[in-house]
């Protein structure tokens, strides 16, 4: 049938080898890659201020990176991206196939051809994040198929072409393997990747405040691997007040596995809006996201925009969250987003800014100092307390978990799992410890347990077996 | 039957366009002055000020007559509540209102009105002082330590017409700052390009060089620049500027310099002229600025404290020292302008006006970056009487007004202000008349008034210029990397 189709009408062949083409790309971008379409929009930008426009188009080489723009706001809707990330390759195989038809003679018999453009555009996608040098490729295509167009009306299919590639095999193989390859490449992108989607999966979950979400998502052996999983799981741990208990099972091994101190990645700065919005601290908050906005080609993105809009917002400063809630209104996708927001913008109109009172310390230095002097000066946060008192263990300075744990403990308080772990290990060298603090017997039990296999050298059991303690961690 | 049917339809779009802008009689009149964007309410302009367009924000329907000595020199009707005031309507309105005021009566139509009211009139000001035609600045992201797109712009200020004079996209992505012109004027410029291929640029005497000061003379960077009134020198304060952050508050940095010290460039001989009193690392100089006759050099010095745990203990005072040019040499005498420790506070910007009698001022509570700090407001020194000249019509106490210039005339000031929305910074103009008196403040104009919302950009170091400037196309050479 299809022998008979291709024979007998080669273009309509060809018009449902490209639509298959579409189906196939589309579906692999939807099914493999929505949170990272939807993170692509994120990370940019497009308004109709005359502002953006001016800085955007300065010179008639910004052009594709201003479509692309455009085009990355529909992908906030993964079928939209996805549909638009499988259209641009084929669109540039559809104007090939333009200019076959118009230069070539026999062209229908020769379509095939128009598919070899697929694998090179589809790779060309490939950590195109702000899909200029793919719109770039596409302009390239249609400026071809139009000169092909205007060129015929003088003289039309004037190149000749060998007759043994007008062969209905070439017609079939040529789609499909073209298709093939373009799908594999895909699936087997190392840029683009399972990884990218997988914190991209992450910061939607977080964004969303799926913290459960993300503690089903990630596992042991994710956190141990993937350091972006590692810092999610144990902001999602400390979101649902189970940091304290299960800190050291998705591999926490140093005070800065809480946050990106010192790194400057996709995904990092984002990650600390989170982080800092998490713990309330709305300036570290504002701080990210404009480095977050400034990383992005645009210098301002979608995902730190209406973070700014929400943290003002809650911070009751509507002179700031009305600007950036103006701004989105002048791109193409955010109505509902806005219309969500626009009775809380109305109550903070007349409001007092809700800024806390200002702080006499500074931030940024390193993250038991800072944790420290924000429990010193909110000392009720269980937050704060369980960050500090879980950096001192990562960090297995005993001495300073215990100054902070014995200042916010009462000894008739049981405290959390984690916390009479190493009560019970500092009590090794300083039995007067238990005389201050209460541990469960349970817990006195497995340390005992604990400690017997590893002094008969079993080790290997005792950590296995104790996976989750601190003594496994410490030891 | 064809030519009817499409006359009607002409008939019934034209309909349509006159009932969008037809005046209309409102059906009640309200003691208040309307609620404007920008507030234009008693302000004072120039006469070559661009047209003072604005808007009610909700309005479906809106419009204004311009009334001068009783009559009405033009009639507006707005457009999404935006009044947009026609160049040449605007210039008949400021003729007639030279050298005293006209009135604006606003009628909106909103759901709060909507068979519409009519406010009372608000009056503006026409001094018959001249602004100088530019005002050249810089966009940036406000705050922080990155930047991605900087650019060092231009604007006509009896137009809309915002031009770049050069951006980041020119020189190689280097963050730009501290531009400077010597004496008002377009034809010579500096600036400084931070980052890979740097360096100090000069543009003078037609030439266009880069300098790279940590290569000359003492080796010291090159911060905050003052061009001598004669064009040879420029006097810069050499800063090592750090910002912290504070973990609470509406204050979210803290901007301070680490050590600071004055030099002294020459641009005929290419040497660097230092003073050793104005080198120690026990006081902090910053803010060099000349008086106009170039006589003097003024400035602000604090002494050095442990920073920045002690960062309120830093108190710049306000000082100048005699300068002679052909020895290239600075007097013995310092004299103190404002003695931050028995004052309080903090000066920051000495900018001493054309007629040599004013001198401007960023006072805020400490510290030398004021923008910041909410509590920072203008002062202004009469340097004949040593009194202070009441400017408090200027400022804003809720939110920084800071970084200012004179114009040439010594009439009008430019300055940052962030009291839009507490973090964009926007230009405001002021007008001082001859006898110290000054006049309220007036918004930069822009053709859509929005536009000090949707712009993501603050401005900073405004600076009046007598002209457009054209920096040539080598400009882009110089931040080619070295072979």
């Amino acid at each position: 049938m299809m022998k008979r189709l291709i024979s007998e009408r080669p273009f309509s062949a060809y018009g449902l080898l490209l639509g298959v083409a579409t189906l196939a790309l589309w579906a692999v971008w939807f099914f493999m890659y929505p949170y990272f379409m939807r993170w692509m929009e994120g990370y940019s930008f497009f308004s109709t201020v005359p502002d953006y426009t001016g800085i955007m188009l300065d010179s008639f080489k910004d052009i594709p990176q201003y479509i692309g723009a455009f085009l990355l706001q529909f992908f906030r809707f993964p079928v939209l991206g996805a549909l638009i990330q499988a259209l641009v390759p084929v669109g540039i195989a559809a104007c090939a196939g333009v200019v076959i038809r118009k230069i070539f003679r026999e062209p229908d018999q020769l379509l095939w051809a128009a598919f070899l453009l697929l694998p090179p555009a589809v790779l060309l996608q490939l950590g195109d994040m702000n899909l200029s040098k793919t719109v770039t490729m596409l302009l390239i295509a249609a400026g071809c198929a139009l000169a092909a167009s205007l060129s015929a009306l003088c003289k039309r299919n004037f190149i000749p072409f060998p007759g043994v590639l007008h062969h209905y095999l070439l017609m079939l193989a040529i789609p499909v393997v073209s298709v093939g390859i373009s799908v594999f490449m895909l699936l087997d992108n190392d840029k683009l990747g399972r990884y990218h989607e997988e914190v991209a999966h992450l910061e939607y979950l977080g964004e969303n405040g799926d913290w459960d979400g993300i503690l089903r998502t990630v596992s042991r052996q994710d956190a141990l691997r993937n350091r972006f999983a590692r810092r999610y799981v144990l902001l999602a741990l400390s979101e649902t007040g189970r940091l304290p208990d299960y800190a050291f099972s998705y591999g926490l091994s140093d005070a800065d596995d809480f946050l990106f101190q010192h790194e400057d990645f996709l995904f990092c700065r984002s990650f600390n809006v989170l982080f800092y919005r998490s713990l309330g601290l709305a300036n570290p908050a504002v701080y990210h996201s404009y480095h977050y906005a400034l990383q992005s080609s645009y210098g301002v993105c979608f995902d730190a925009v209406r973070y700014m809009a929400d943290l003002y917002i809650g911070l009751k400063d509507y002179d700031l969250a009305r600007k950036y809630i103006d701004i989105l209104s002048h791109s193409s996708c955010h109505g509902r987003w806005i219309s969500r927001r626009l009775p809380a913008l109305d109550r903070i109109r007349n409001s007092e800014p809700a800024y806390a009172v200002s702080s006499d310390k500074f931030i940024f230095t390193s993250f038991i100092p800072d944790m420290t002097s924000l429990v010193q000066r909110y000392p009720e946060n269980r937050k704060y307390l369980d960050y500090l008192l879980c950096a001192t263990l990562a960090e297995k300075d005993a001495e300073s978990f215990l100054r902070a744990f014995s200042q916010h403990y009462k000894e008739e308080i049981s405290a959390p799992r984690l916390y009479q772990e190493a009560l019970v290990l500092i009590a090794s060298q300083n039995p007067d410890i238990l005389k201050r603090f209460k541990v469960d017997k349970e817990i006195w039990n497995c340390f005992i347990d604990f400690t017997d296999l590893m002094q008969k050298g079993r080790s290997a059991e005792a950590k296995r077996k104790y996976a989750e303690t601190y003594w496994a961690y410490v030891y | 039957m064809r030519f009817n049917l499409r006359s009607i339809m002409l008939s019934g779009l034209f309909m349509m366009l006159a009932s969008c802008s037809t005046w209309k009689e409102p059906a009640s009149v309200s003691d208040s002055e309307p609620d404007i964007f920008p507030d234009y309410s008693g302000v004072t302009v120039p006469s070559n000020i661009a047209p003072l367009n604005f808007m009610v924000e909700e309005a479906s329907h809106i419009q204004a007559s311009f009334i001068v000595d009783g009559n009405a020199v033009t009639e507006i009707i707005g457009k999404e509540g935006v009044i947009s005031i026609p160049e040449k309507e605007w210039k008949l309105v400021l003729d007639a209102a030279e050298g005293s005021s006209f009135s604006v009566v606003v009628s909106v139509w909103d759901n709060a009105s909507p068979d519409g009211v009519r406010y009372s009139p608000f009056q503006v000001y026409v001094a018959e002082d001249e602004i100088d035609p530019y005002v050249a600045y810089r966009l940036i992201e406000p705050g922080y330590r990155s930047w991605r797109q900087v650019g060092l712009y231009q604007r006509s200020l009896s137009s809309f017409d915002e031009k770049v004079i050069v951006s980041n996209r020119t020189t190689n992505e280097t963050c730009l700052n501290c531009h400077h012109f010597p004496s008002y004027s377009s034809e010579s410029m500096m600036f400084h390009a931070r980052g890979e291929n740097g360096g100090t640029i000069l543009y003078h005497n037609g030439r266009l060089v880069k300098i790279n000061f940590n290569e000359i003379g003492p080796k010291k960077n090159t911060t905050y620049p003052a061009w001598h009134p004669d064009g040879r020198f420029i006097a810069f304060s050499s800063n090592s500027t750090r910002q912290s952050f504070y973990l609470h508050g509406k204050k979210p940095i803290e901007v301070y310099d680490n050590a600071s010290d004055l030099i002294l460039y020459d641009t005929r001989t290419g040497e660097v002229v230092t003073d050793p009193r104005f080198m120690t690392a026990e006081v902090l100089e910053s803010f060099p600025a000349w008086s106009p006759d170039g006589k003097y050099l003024y400035y602000v010095a604090s002494d050095a404290h442990e920073l920045p745990d002690e960062v309120e203990s830093m108190h710049y005072h306000l000082l100048r020292v005699p300068f002679d040019s052909q020895t290239r040499s600075f007097g013995e005498q310092i004299d103190t302008l404002y003695n931050a420790r028995f004052s309080g506070g903090s000066a920051s910007y000495p900018r001493i006006s054309a007629d040599g009698r004013y001198l401007l001022y960023t006072w805020s509570s400490y510290g030398t970056f004021p923008i910041w700090h909410d509590e920072a407001d203008l002062a202004v020194l009469d340097l004949e009487t040593g009194e202070n000249v009441d400017v408090s019509l200027w400022n804003d106490p809720q939110h920084a007004d800071s970084y200012h210039s004179w114009s040439s005339n010594g009439r009008w000031a430019v300055y940052g202000s962030r009291r839009g929305d507490g973090r964009y910074t926007r230009l405001y103009l002021a007008h001082m008349g001859e006898d110290g008196v000054s006049g309220k403040p007036f918004l930069l104009p822009q053709e859509d008034p929005r536009h000090n919302i949707w712009r993501l950009k603050s401005y900073n170091v405004p600076e009046f210029i007598d002209g457009e400037v054209i920096l040539p196309d080598s400009v882009e050479k110089l931040f080619e990397p070295e072979q």
